[in-house]
């Protein structure tokens, strides 16, 4: 295995700089494309892609727990979702929760919008998405 | 072009250390700063060929990579004070291996009637993939 030890790497420009830190601090540590809803343009319920991620365990309606393939030290991240395949669907507009421990997110997705569930009440979505970064 | 290829890249004191597949996984692909309701103009992008003002509260992000199945996230502000209670912005996002569908429900009290959609000052998204 070949380890390249730099302080500085930089594009043969001079524009693009980064260190070692700033790479490391500044890519993303886990994240996952997750189908909790079965819908009809899923080809995949499930774990659509994901990095760095073990399992995702669906937990009730509207939750998920996402299980860290590493430990991380000091999480921060976030997450987005649809209903469906319709970002525009007025009908859905679907909040997320997110907690962030060293092994494990859990999310909650809760839709504000006037479809079923009623405002404010969990509802599983077809897309959920979400990126962990850490200080390691 | 002068390519350096290693498996991992480290900072002298070892601190800090990557894999070029930590790298390559890690790294954003995709990112944008959209003004939808003061422009609508992009204000900064990376891999973003163009956004389309789709309808009030929608817009489409079109990127200049295709990509495999992508993830993300994407929050706004209605203005350029975050902590206005009158306006609390959700951002739905649906992403495609080339575009953004974005849409920014108000759930606050003002301007839009709860729950429904409103262009935002300021929309961002990053996209991993």
């Amino acid at each position: 295995m070949s380890i390249l030890k730099v302080s500085t790497l930089k594009s043969t420009s001079g524009i693009s700089t980064s260190t070692p830190e700033e790479l490391s601090k500044g890519r993303a540590k886990v994240w996952w494309n997750y189908a909790q809803r079965s819908g009809p343009s899923m080809s995949n319920l499930g774990i659509e892609n994901s990095f760095n991620v073990s399992s995702i365990t669906d937990e009730a309606t509207g939750q998920y727990t996402v299980n860290f393939a590493i430990t991380c030290t000091n999480p921060c991240g976030a997450t987005s979702a649809s209903y469906n395949d319709n970002a525009f669907d007025s009908s859905y507009s679907d909040v997320t929760n997110l907690y962030a421990t060293n092994t494990y997110a859990e999310v909650a997705t809760v839709n504000m919008s006037g479809a079923a569930p009623t405002t404010g009440m969990f509802h599983d979505c077809d897309f959920n998405y979400g990126f962990i970064l850490d200080t390691n | 072009m002068s390519t350096v290829q290693v498996n991992e890249i480290q900072d002298k004191t070892t601190s800090f250390s990557s894999t070029t597949a930590q790298l390559f996984s890690g790294r954003v692909k995709v990112w944008w700063n959209y003004a939808q309701r003061t422009g609508p103009a992009i204000t900064n992008s990376y891999n973003v060929s163009s956004i389309t003002d789709n309808a009030t509260g929608q817009y489409i992000v079109n990127f200049s990579v295709t990509l495999d199945k992508p993830s993300g996230s994407v929050s706004s502000s209605y203005n350029t004070n975050a902590f206005d209670g009158q306006y609390s912005d959700n951002a739905n996002l649906y992403a495609t291996n080339t575009t953004a569908q974005v849409m920014t429900p108000n759930i606050g009290v003002s301007g839009a009637a709860f729950g429904n959609l409103h262009d935002c000052d300021f929309n961002y998204g990053v996209i991993v993939d």
